[in-house]
């Protein structure tokens, strides 16, 4: 285009707002895990009656390296069948099989203390939860600013 | 337009300064981190190998890179100047140091290994973040700790690193943004054939070289027709300035 006829200068900022405005939406829309392990042999023998999802807010919980941990710590127990973790909004989706393992349990051993070099450290507090979808929120702490210790 | 832009880079500041604050008092898990482009090109080798996300970072940051490198190919390093929050705090120290005394004009022999210097910083950074698999330069990057609110990472020589970072600033012209920030180095790679740029129209434009004086990038419009040059940030500033006729367009 010819510089006469140029283009109004209005342009740009109408263009940021939408383009920051869709970059915002395709990050929901495209959210996945930063984490994600799925034990395949529990998940076909768990029966439908049983394998339930539970969702927790785990502080602590805000990367790859954390997500590992985490994820460790709770397949220890018997009956995890799948583990999803969020970072973004510090999320993760426990498929599980409630014969064998409960919510109160795996809440045990998220927010267990380790020692390392002589110090107990916590890394993990659980913030809310829900044994499955269906089911109500339960809230265990608000400050999501809660002391949690760097492994 | 220049209060247009103005307005926009009071509303980023206002926005990640918001995000922190919240983050701070335990209100939010986002801080100034989940809105910074450059963490995505930090990991982005560790996102290809792994095809998961590292460290800090998450689908936000990449979306957000996403976006900023469309609006790269449409309007040059427009995020720079109308976006970044630190670049508003260059350019508002630009703007006072600017007041006082006027900038010395340094020879291209010192300039030319100064701008260089971004470059060398992207790779190293982006090197060193895939050996490391974290985000290793966090404590150092002036953007997390003047917005971070005293990030978990942030320590004494985040400070001195941020301060002398600005204190470039009374030397060069935006002296962070054209020779040590990473993140343009990264955009320059994509600011070659924009479809957008400005246009100076030689047959009405009478040579008042009021558009190189406003230039923040310091880039001489009125000795070229087609701005296309990789410092243009599309600020504005020129056509602002442009006292004749407007001679100074977007065009494509």
């Amino acid at each position: 285009m010819k510089p006469e006829s140029g283009v109004n200068p209005i342009i740009i900022p109408i263009f940021i707002v939408l383009i920051f405005s869709a970059c915002s939406y395709f990050a929901w829309f495209f959210r996945m895990p930063t984490y994600y392990h799925a034990n395949e042999e529990l998940i076909k023998s768990a029966t439908a009656a049983d394998y339930k999802t539970a969702e927790f807010e785990v502080n602590g919980v805000v990367c790859l390296g954390t997500s590992k941990t985490f994820a460790k710590w709770l397949d220890e127990l018997p009956g995890i069948l799948s583990i999803k973790t969020y970072t973004s909004n510090r999320f993760a989706e426990i498929g599980y099989d409630a014969s064998k393992v409960s919510a109160d349990e795996m809440i045990i051993s998220i927010e267990r203390e380790v020692n390392v070099d002589n110090e107990k450290l916590k890394p993990f507090s659980v913030m809310r939860y829900r044994e499955s979808q269906n089911s109500d929120w339960i809230v265990l702490r608000t400050n999501k600013k809660t002391e949690v210790d760097e492994l | 337009m220049r209060t247009i832009r103005f307005l926009f880079q009071l509303f980023f500041i206002e926005l990640i300064l918001y995000h922190a604050v919240l983050f701070s008092l335990g209100a939010s898990y986002k801080n100034c981190e989940t809105y910074c482009p450059f963490g995505a090109v930090e990991t982005m080798a560790l996102f290809v190998k792994t095809a998961k996300f590292p460290c800090a970072v998450n689908e936000f940051n990449y979306s957000i890179l996403a976006g900023v490198l469309i609006l790269t190919i449409f309007f040059k390093r427009v995020f720079c100047s109308w976006v970044c929050p630190l670049g508003a705090v260059n350019e508002l120290l630009t703007s006072l140091r600017g007041r006082f005394a006027e900038y010395k004009p340094l020879s291209a022999n010192i300039l030319k290994p100064l701008y260089s210097i971004k470059y060398i910083l992207l790779i190293v950074i982006v090197v060193v973040t895939y050996q490391n698999y974290d985000l290793v330069f966090r404590p150092y990057c002036p953007y997390f700790t003047a917005f971070g609110l005293h990030g978990h990472t942030t320590e004494t020589l985040s400070y001195f690193i941020l301060a002398n970072a600005l204190l470039m600033t009374f030397f060069i012209k935006l002296g962070f943004c054209r020779t040590l920030c990473p993140f343009g180095a990264f955009l320059n790679l994509f600011n070659i054939r924009t479809v957008f740029k400005i246009y100076r129209d030689e047959k009405t434009c009478v040579n008042c070289k009021l558009c190189d004086d406003a230039c923040p990038n310091e880039i001489k419009i009125s000795e070229t027709v087609k701005i296309d040059k990789r410092g243009c940030t599309m600020c504005l500033n020129c056509i602002s300035a442009c006292g004749k006729n407007n001679s100074l367009k977007i065009g494509f």
